[in-house]
């Protein structure tokens, strides 16, 4: 079942038959999650992948790759060739995020991206330090970038005009993500000394901090849809927390 | 049918065959016309109606189908022709030669070398082992240790032993050891055993297998099944005279096999049954064993020789010796003797190491590290502008070799402070260090142009041929290693961050020296700014939004369209991805218009009636800018100080001016009234509204026309005191203008003037000026289609320029330019601490930046006006620059003119400055009072404030 390499990123498709999981040996596989096994693998990249992503129907996976292009490849048809390959990055593309009909990529190249399918636009805008995430916000009008710079802003999707800025949290070296709570109440973000930093979206002012005994880095997080439920990845640990007073723990 | 019979009478022919009388005739004879006269080769020979045919030359000799065409006689110069003569065996058949006795004109082998077999490599049958080659590298090993052939291996053991172990090794095999007999001629000698005790034997060889009977049948081991040959009585002898020959007349009867039953020919009723004959019995054992006693007993010792325990049925051994082969011992191998295929090698092949060419390939981990390293240093003393040697170079030096003359060096020198970058920044030749020294030479002189003289620079011992190999190796290699660099370039980006990984100790990136980012020169705009770098400057001032925002058309794939059901963007183009080629399109325009939106829409919440039809005409200004047909797509993006011309100002006295500008625009259409002061303002702000519009539109010429433009402002201001010397500056203004005598249009409605000095006082007037409508062209029909829109009039005002308004016009001008100089450098300075200021705290930042950008940003106009004055403003900034040139030309031009003139423009240059500095003041009160002004009106921004 297991691939050769580290699997960097998975994610499952919308009906939950699929999990489409990236790998460090360039490649991209498909796996049905009934039975286990590996259905199709798609190569092309010319670098580790970092990230993948389904569209909403799960028609095609999307996955972005240090070599700088984020490959679109069908999963319909049996066409091993990618459909599109989106090589406007001149750096690692480290998130990509999909929407009804948008494309959000965020790469180490200090922009982030949406591709908008309907317009045929191609909108680039400069964060001015290396993006680790970014991602739509639930109504779809902000997008979230997390920096290498250690900050995290919300931009206004349309204009990319700045509407905050959530400072305090560590993010020089990893990976860091960051994402809205279900509510689009909050922000969360990782941090490199241990804690997930809880803003309050409109304050932008420091509102929780869950501290990870015992881990260092927590690089990784992504909320639940709908409920108050977080799940969050250290180094080597899956922390599940909620709002209510236990939280859950797996290592 | 008797014997006489048949010798008497002779047959000639061949018999028919004998016909039975039960075979039906199948078919029937060929008819005569099916049948073929053939040769003896089975060739038909006859072709035709009769014998020959007309044919028959074609079938038979002649081979074409033409027939026999005589050789036409065809001599030239060139090729005379022979005297052929013909011989009868060209027209012959090749089966006929030898019955006229001429012999075979072809190559054949002869019979000598005709047998396949001999060309048949023997199998090299090595008779003293299995393993062919003599001795074996395990025999010479054993032999090392003291084995001998013959012998077993293992430790000595003593004789007692040796027979113990031989006698267990009987009772195994039932029978005696092939090495029966030693023991034989030992077992007498018991006696002395004890003698022999400290005498240690060899083991014995171990026994060969030998499988006495090999089993053929597919049976199971020891099972006999039954035999067959037994029903019929055993054996038979065929050879031996049997009793049942008979010879009857002469003719031998031969009755073969069994017969059942008494034959007819047989006198005796015998019993044959019941009766065995002896001589049925092959005896042929005793008989030889009576016969070849001493031989077996020969073959026993041969046998015993050969380690056979039992012959194998029917076959014995052969009297004759085993023949053997010939065995020649393995040439010797020379002491320098390489197990390597070398190919023969011709005399104008290129060496190996030649062949190499870039030598990287043999250098050890070591040499390349250093390599790399020394590459790094040189890239980066070339890159920030040290004009050093690089190190490899000055490496070189040190290894200066003898053959290198004193002009040699000259060359090298000359050629060593190479302006541009090296093309290439490693070294493809760095094992030979003076291959490289001259490949880098050879680089500096391709890119100077100096390429023919680089022979010059090479070593006197080559030859010529080497000479020009080495130019040619160089030239690909040159061309080999440059573009890829240009190639890849494209595709990276500098970092942003330091790069904080962990550092390899003793590895290759100890001491690289943090390199200078490469500008992408894609996103270079017109005036050498690097787009990419003001973006990254924006975000980092977090002015995001429009300076860090871009937008391309991007061209999906039409199967992806169909994936996330949204209908395709572009239907009708098959192109996919983003079009590179294409720039940005990045006019002024885009610009302009979303901060007039805002503004227009503030504005009408905070002002009265009046104002909000200034507003509406201030867009109609606009419009009507934009349908002069100005609109020309900028080739590049602006720069930075664009923007802050038009985000960051956030004084307000721009409004105050724009207000000036619209009041005066509604006097106009009005045409209320006339009074002289008004018209003044007009000209004034027509003339500054459309000026910087011009000077974008030619943003490709900016440069020079900002040194240019600033010069004539500055000239303006003296008109203001020095009406006098009018003449002479616009001269001069002129002089500065066209230092090579080419005329720069600033619009491209001003008419092109071939002699400049005819209209001396029109250059640093404005372009437009306002005309009032007069009831004459409000007469002329209006324009109708694309040009409805257009204001001809306005167009072409600059032509009604009188010459008694100019001075007023150029006056007034000049003050209003002065203004905006002021003003700008005010808040030019204001906005610089305001940007720094915004680096702060991070939560107000967002909302003081909106808040900023939305109340600075000012008309169109306005920041058109103040645009303007920016520009003169970072032109006076870089005054020193901008007025070298002139001063250079001028002097040039003024060599053989009087130097008073020279010096009375120094001169004017200092008043010039003593005078900004008045007008600055000036400025600053005008500052002040407009800002109340713009307070009062712009109540919106004063209250955030």
């Amino acid at each position: 079942m297991l691939a050769g390499y580290e699997v960097l990123d998975a994610r499952g498709s919308s009906d939950n038959s699929l999990i489409g999981s990236c790998s460090l040996d360039k490649s991209v596989m498909m796996w049905n999650v009934s039975t286990g096994e590996a259905l199709r693998k798609f190569r092309g990249h010319a670098a580790r992948v970092n990230c993948v992503a389904f569209n909403e129907e799960s028609t095609v996976i999307l996955s972005g790759s240090v070599d700088g292009t984020v490959r679109i490849w069908d999963l319909r048809s049996r066409n091993k060739e990618p459909i599109q390959v989106l090589d406007e990055a001149k750096d690692a593309i480290m998130t990509v995020g999909v929407s009804a009909h948008e494309i959000l990529t965020a790469s180490l190249d200090c922009y982030t991206r949406i591709y908008d399918l309907r317009n045929g636009q191609l909108v680039s805008n400069c964060v001015g330090e290396s993006v680790t995430c970014a991602s739509f916000s639930g109504d779809g009008q902000c997008v979230l970038t997390s920096t290498m710079g250690s900050s995290v802003r919300l931009m206004d999707r349309e204009t990319g005009e700045l509407l905050s800025q959530y400072t305090g949290h560590l993010s020089k070296e990893y990976k860091v993500e960051s994402c809205f709570t279900s509510s689009d109440t909050h922000v969360m973000s990782g941090s490199e000394d241990g804690y997930v930093y809880c803003w309050d979206l409109v304050q932008a002012s420091l509102t929780n901090r869950l501290e990870h005994t015992g881990s260092r880095v927590v690089h990784s997080l992504s909320s639940h849809p709908s409920q108050p439920f977080l799940l969050t990845a250290s180094l080597g640990q899956v922390w599940l927390w909620s709002n209510q007073p236990n939280n859950t723990e797996n290592t | 049918m008797s014997d006489s019979d048949e010798e008497d009478s002779a047959y000639y022919g061949t018999p028919l065959e004998e016909l039975d009388e039960d075979e039906v005739r199948a078919r029937k004879a060929p008819r005569i016309e099916d049948q073929f006269v053939r040769d003896k080769q089975g060739r038909r020979r006859f072709h035709g109606a009769f014998t020959g045919g007309f044919s028959a030359g074609y079938f038979n000799s002649v081979g074409t189908k033409e027939g026999w065409t005589p050789s036409t006689f065809v001599s030239s110069k060139g090729q005379r022709a022979t005297n052929v003569q013909s011989k009868p065996h060209d027209f012959m058949d090749e089966e006929d030669m030898a019955a006229h006795g001429i012999s075979p004109q072809g190559i054949q082998t002869s019979a000598n070398f005709d047998d396949s077999e001999q060309m048949k490599r023997k199998r090299v049958l090595d008779p003293s082992g299995p393993i062919p080659g003599t001795p074996t590298m395990g025999m010479k090993l054993l032999r090392h240790l003291g084995w001998r052939p013959g012998q077993g291996v293992g430790p000595r053991i003593s004789r007692h032993q040796k027979r113990s172990s031989r006698k267990e090794k009987e009772r195994m095999h039932g029978c005696q050891g092939p090495r029966g007999s030693i023991e034989d001629s030992d077992s007498g000698s018991e006696g002395d055993e004890t003698h022999m005790q400290d005498v240690t034997f060899a083991p014995d060889d171990v026994d060969t297998l030998c499988l006495t009977r090999p089993k053929v049948d597919q049976f199971g081991l020891g099972y006999k099944p039954l035999d067959r040959t037994s029903v019929l009585g055993g054996h038979i002898n065929l050879f031996d005279p049997s009793p049942l020959v008979m010879t009857e007349k002469k003719k031998k009867l031969l009755i073969k096999g069994q017969a059942f039953g008494v034959g007819a020919f047989e006198e005796d009723d015998e019993d044959i049954y019941a009766t065995e004959d002896m001589s049925n019995y092959d005896f042929g054992e005793e008989r030889k064993s009576a016969g070849q006693r001493g031989g077996e007993n020969k073959d026993q010792s041969v046998m015993a020789m050969h380690g056979l325990v039992e012959m194998i049925e029917g076959f014995r051994l052969s009297s004759q010796p085993q023949h053997h082969h010939k065995v020649y011992p393995a040439p010797i191998l020379p002491q320098d003797f390489l197990p390597q295929h070398q190919p023969r090698r011709r005399r104008f092949e290129r060496k190996e190491s030649e062949m190499r060419g870039l030598g990287r390939h043999d250098m050890t981990a070591e040499q390349r590290a250093k390599s790399l390293v020394d590459q790094s240093k040189t890239i980066v003393e070339v890159r920030s502008g040290v004009k050093g040697e690089p190190q490899g170079l000055s490496k070189c030096n040190k290894s200066k070799s003898v053959e290198n003359t004193f002009d040699v060096d000259k060359i090298f020198e000359e050629f060593k402070s190479s302006t541009t970058k090296l093309g290439s920044d490693f070294k493809p030749f760095a094992k030979d260090a003076e291959k490289q020294r001259r490949y880098e030479l050879y680089l500096r002189m391709k890119e100077r142009g100096q390429k023919d003289r680089f022979y010059l620079a090479q070593p006197k011992s080559m030859t010529e041929w080497e000479r020009e190999r080495e130019i040619r190796e160089f030239s690909k290699a040159a061309k080999l290693f440059q573009p890829l660099t240009s190639t890849m370039a494209n595709r990276f980006t500098s970092a942003v961050l330091k790069d904080s990984g962990p550092v390899l100790k003793d590895g290759l990136n100890t001491n690289i020296p943090k390199v200078e980012p490469v500008t992408d020169e894609s996103e270079v705009d017109a005036l050498g700014h690097n787009v990419a770098d003001e973006r990254v400057k924006a975000a980092k001032m977090n002015m995001f939004g429009k300076l860090t925002q871009t937008s391309v058309d991007w061209y999906p794939n039409r199967l992806l369209c169909r994936r996330f059901n949204v209908p395709d963007p572009y239907p009708e183009s098959s192109f996919v991805g983003v079009r590179k080629s294409k720039r940005e399109k990045f006019s002024i325009f885009n610009l302009l218009n979303a901060p007039v939106e805002d503004t227009a829409g503030l504005q009408e919440t905070s002002s009265t009636s009046q104002e909000k039809e200034e507003t509406a005409e201030d867009e109609n200004l606009v419009d009507k800018q934009e349908n002069f047909g100005l609109k020309v797509p900028v080739d590049g993006p602006p720069t930075m100080d664009l923007f802050k011309a038009i985000f960051q100002d956030s004084e307000s006295d721009s409004d105050g001016d724009d207000e000036k500008t619209a009041s005066v625009k509604i006097k106009e259409e009005e045409s209320s009234s006339d009074d002289t002061q008004s018209e003044k303002k007009n000209s004034s702000s027509t003339k500054n509204s459309p000026r910087p519009l011009n000077e974008h539109t030619f943003a490709s010429e900016m440069n020079f026309s900002d040194g240019m433009f600033a010069a004539t402002a500055s000239k303006n201001l003296e008109t203001v005191k020095e009406k006098k010397e009018d003449k002479e500056i616009t001269d001069e203004s002129l002089a500065i203008k066209k230092p090579d005598g080419q005329r720069v249009r600033i619009s491209r409605f001003e008419p092109k003037r071939d002699d400049p000095t005819s209209q001396p006082e029109c250059l640093p007037k404005p372009v437009f000026i306002h005309r009032r409508k007069d009831p004459a062209a409000s007469e002329v029909p209006p324009a109708k289609g694309i040009f409805a829109n257009i204001d001809f009039e306005a167009l072409n005002s600059y032509r009604n320029i009188t010459a008694t308004s100019s001075q007023e016009q150029t006056s007034s001008a000049t003050e209003n330019v002065e203004e905006n100089i002021g003003k700008n450098k005010k808040t030019d300075s204001d906005s610089s601490v305001d940007s720094e200021d915004e680096y702060g705290p991070p939560v107000p930042v967002h909302l003081k930046n909106r808040l900023q950008m939305i109340r600075s940003a000012p008309p169109t106009t306005t920041a058109l006006v103040q645009k303007l004055g920016e520009k003169q403003d970072t032109i006076t900034k870089h005054k020193s620059w901008v007025e070298k040139e002139p001063k250079n030309k001028s002097s040039k031009k003024h060599k053989h003119k009087d130097k008073h003139k020279y010096k009375k423009e120094k001169k004017k240059k200092k008043d010039k400055k003593n005078k900004k500095h008045k007008e600055r003041k000036k400025k600053k009160e005008h500052r002040q009072l407009n800002r109340k002004d713009s307070s009062s009106s712009n109540s919106d921004s004063s209250d955030s404030d």
